[in-house]
């Protein structure tokens, strides 16, 4: 599939189909979020998105009719933000990688992992969703990724190591070490005492 | 749901409740804005700077037979120009000798001096390159680790 994908001129020149606006809209939150849990970044999620629905506009045809339209678009934003991930960050990741995992460690408080039912004392779900979301986003990235394709993709392991081009044993123990950061920040902002679910 | 005593599982099975719990993220307003000015510029650009799947037809044709007709021509370039081509190298050779010559004599003055040079030498030469390289790139990353990252 080309980065820049070629568009379908509709016959009036200017404007998409109005059924292509509803489309994108039916499924923008669910793009915009892969991309932003992906990433950590709302304003680089909205770039990946874009470049999503074009490519789906290019394929509309095919999509406007597919049941599997929404997997697609999940699919399309998955790779698109990886693909940003591995272009801007890799070559960062020698210098600044080793530094972030070190500093979570130093300046944490232990967690009691034998009780992690017991984040978000008195918060109500806005803010638990907040409080969550804001943990990711604290993540770094080579913990984050593994940690939302495991949870949030389904993916198996050995997919992700795949995907990410990495070791077996490297995704299990950056997506441990993810669980364990993310305990940490929750414990941190949060108090004990009311399940994770309700 | 039973505890596991594995404290490590109750985790992951407590945070993978509480992330798939989370509804999708909203969107900014601009996406959608941002998505259909890209599709109003890109439709509005002519058929040149379009891909070339979306060419008019008779123009794909053009190009197609313009390609093929300007291969064909530098094939039959190519062939004629080598045909020629032993000619004018032979008088080239001439014409440079002296050139090749000096050439020559300096290729065979550094191959001497290399000859000279104690294998050692050049073997610690080597090693004093490879570790000041190595060393440049653990001053930067440590200077960029201790100074650049503030995230």
């Amino acid at each position: 599939m080309n980065d820049v994908p070629p568009v379908h001129t509709p016959p009036s020149g200017l404007n998409p189909p109005a059924d292509f606006t509803t489309f994108m809209r039916a499924y923008q939150d669910m793009v915009f979020s892969t991309a932003a849990r992906l990433t950590g970044n709302a304003a680089q999620a909205e770039d990946i998105s874009q470049d999503v629905f074009l490519k789906a506009h290019a394929h509309f045809d095919m999509l406007r009719t597919s049941p599997t339209a929404g997997g697609w678009l999940k699919t399309v934003a998955t790779n698109l933000s990886l693909n940003h991930l591995s272009r801007y960050r890799n070559r960062w990741k020698f210098f600044s990688e080793f530094r972030r995992d070190d500093a979570a460690e130093a300046d944490s408080p232990p967690v009691d992992f034998a009780a992690p039912d017991t984040f978000f004392a008195g918060v109500d779900a806005d803010e638990r969703r907040a409080l969550l979301e804001r943990a990711l986003d604290q993540l770094p990235a080579h913990q984050r990724v593994p940690l939302v394709l495991f949870h949030f993709e389904d993916l198996p392991y050995d997919d992700i190591a795949k995907k990410l081009g990495v070791s077996l044993a490297k995704v299990k123990t950056d997506i441990l070490r993810a669980r364990a950061a993310l305990a940490k920040i929750l414990a941190r902002s949060g108090a004990a005492h009311e399940p994770l679910i309700n | 749901m039973t505890p596991s005593p594995d404290p490590r599982e109750n985790l992951e099975h407590a945070l993978h409740r509480a992330l798939r719990a989370l509804p999708p993220r909203r969107a900014p307003h601009t996406l959608s804005v941002r998505v259909l000015a890209e599709l109003a510029r890109r439709a509005a650009l002519p058929w040149w700077r379009q891909s070339y799947a979306h060419w008019p037809a008779a123009m794909r044709a053009a190009f197609f037979l313009l390609s093929a007709a300007a291969a064909a021509l530098v094939v039959a370039g190519s062939v004629a120009l080598f045909r020629g081509a032993d000619a004018t190298v032979a008088s080239a050779a001439l014409a440079y000798q002296p050139a090749l010559e000096f050439v020559a004599s300096l290729a065979g003055s550094a191959a001497a001096i290399y000859e000279a040079i104690p294998r050692l030498w050049l073997a610690g030469a080597f090693a004093l390159v490879v570790a000041a390289y190595a060393a440049l790139v653990g001053v930067g990353a440590v200077a960029y680790r201790a100074f650049a990252v503030r995230r």
